[in-house]
């Protein structure tokens, strides 16, 4: 096989993957979380950001309240100690979920921003 | 997030070239150091593009490992087998069409793969539900088959004493409580130091090398190398313990005699294969049997149909990038080659590898790295076949699947 041949076919295999790429990752992005429009959100996986406003370690469960518009719960699951602190900006990625009647979101992904 | 993607990919590509010409530098080593800085990475970024980074990076170190395995004679497990015939190559003066076969095989198998990804995606299941109660069986025929494939009685004697040395050697190695990173000291001495200490003692000056494109490639060779690369590398990634160099050995008997150009294109293609079925192997059983890929789901923990689609994509942009990147960097290697006195570089990468399995493995590194040496010097001067000191990953395996 000819070196032009290969780079013509390494070419072509690298525009169908950037073609592809094009299309997916507007799919791929999570909906950023509105909490105005709480309930037409449950069971979506969503993205949040906003400021830390109070940390609940409770063991194995961690409550933290995420201000934004309104004052927002976020639920993380971990044995692991957390490094973060009240003023801290985060974006939290999870589903949302319904709680005595409030909404939460049970995170899967946090992490700090600033 | 298309922007961050492109970047991530495109950064991906370049380290891939730095990871994959340094000399013994594992993947699964640069995943330890990704894992290690992703928390730093995604204070920048979002995990999405952290991951197209580490994707890009891996499958362009699949690629680009095959420069310092042929000009430097410097192997990772991934690429001991290719080690032989293409430094044979760089010796008749074609170390650059070595490479170049090697990234044929890398491109052509990630493409096939990606178009037999949905039907890798069924088969792959079946195939491990099949076959996995008798991998111990398998490889061990494997490994009488090397023995036997010898042409004398005398031969095969002294092929089974190189595999039951090396094999007494992987034991050893791979019970050393503590010791970090134990395939970098045994690979490089079985095979990388003890060829570059032939050649010195021989004393192989290295001819002109060449670019041209003289090689002929016989199709129905090409054919069965590309097949059995996709076939072999998609063992690695149902098969938990079996490695590329295993799945290289198994390709290799599988496909029968072809020559040592599609030799070449076979065990290229294996690793890329390997990391591209990891991916879907963690979309469809959530496990990953790669140091790179386990990165991935540490950070997304699983990945649903439309981040494999785009991990794939990713996958092939980087797999083009790295052609270009591959070729255009053998090119310099092959004209740095022709102003180079061979002996000294032989003794500097020599002094590299030790230095490297100082740092990585300490001093136990290095005596492993002696020992290793010395049985790799046992085929040589037996005249049989090198690979036979691939029991040394094959043992071990063997014995934990059968006892």
């Amino acid at each position: 096989m000819k070196e032009t041949t290969l780079l013509k076919i390494a070419l072509i295999c690298s525009l169908t993957g950037l073609l592809v790429l094009y299309f997916i990752s507007t799919k791929i992005d999570v909906k950023d979380y509105k909490p105005n429009l709480l309930n037409k959100n449950i069971g979506d996986d969503v993205k949040l950001t906003g400021a830390v406003a109070k940390i609940s370690d409770a063991g194995s469960v961690v409550f933290i309240e995420v201000s934004q518009q309104n004052p927002m719960t976020v639920v993380l699951f971990t044995d692991d100690d957390i490094n973060l602190k009240n003023g801290d900006d985060v974006e939290v990625i999870g589903e949302v979920q319904e709680y005595r009647g409030k909404n939460e979101i049970i995170a899967q992904k946090i992490r700090v921003i600033k | 997030m298309l922007a961050e993607i492109v970047v991530a990919i495109l950064l991906g590509c370049l380290m891939g070239v730095i990871s994959g010409i340094t000399p013994g530098l594992h993947i699964n080593l640069v995943a330890l150091i990704l894992f290690s800085i992703s928390p730093f990475l995604l204070g920048y970024t979002n995990v999405i593009a952290v991951a197209s980074f580490i994707i890009a990076m891996s499958i362009t170190h699949t690629f680009t490992d095959f420069i310092s395995a042929t000009y430097l004679g410097a192997p990772s497990d991934d690429t001991a087998l290719a080690v032989l015939p293409a430094h044979r190559m760089l010796l008749e003066g074609m170390g650059h069409e070595a490479v170049k076969l090697t990234v044929i095989g890398s491109l052509l198998c990630l493409i096939i793969t990606v178009i037999l990804s949905p039907l890798l995606v069924i088969i792959v299941p079946i195939i491990f539900s099949y076959l996995k109660n008798y991998i111990g069986w398998l490889l061990l025929s494997v490994v009488v088959f090397m023995i036997l494939r010898e042409k004398s009685i005398n031969k095969k004697f002294l092929a089974f004493v190189v595999v039951a040395l090396s094999g007494i050697l992987g034991l050893a190695v791979f019970n050393i409580p503590n010791l970090k990173d134990p395939l970098l000291p045994m690979l490089s001495g079985l095979f990388g130091v003890s060829v570059l200490l032939l050649s010195l003692t021989q004393k192989v000056t290295l001819p002109i090398q060449r670019t041209t494109e003289m090689i002929k490639l016989k199709a129905r060779d090409t054919a069965k190398a590309l097949g059995s690369g996709v076939f072999s590398g998609s063992l690695v990634s149902i098969f938990p313990g079996l490695g590329p160099a295993q799945a290289a050995v198994l390709g290799g008997q599988l496909v029968g005699k072809i020559d040592v150009f599609s030799y070449l294109i076979l065990v290229g293609g294996i690793n890329t294969v390997s990391m591209i079925l990891s991916l879907i192997t963690l979309f469809t059983i959530e496990k990953a049997r790669n140091g790179s890929i386990i990165v991935v789901q540490q950070l997304l923990q699983s990945i649903d149909f439309n981040a494999l689609v785009l991990f794939l994509a990713v996958a092939l942009i980087a797999g083009g990038i790295a052609t270009f990147l591959t070729l255009y960097v053998s090119k310099i290697f092959s004209s740095i080659m022709n102003r180079l006195n061979y002996a000294m570089l032989s003794i500097i990468i020599i002094a590299f590898i030790g230095l490297m399995v100082l740092y990585f493995s300490g001093v136990i590194g290095l005596l492993i790295l002696a020992v290793a040496t010395f049985i790799g010097l046992v085929p040589n001067i037996a005249e049989v076949s090198r690979s036979n000191s691939m029991a040394c990953l094959l043992i071990p395996i063997i014995l934990v699947n059968l006892l």
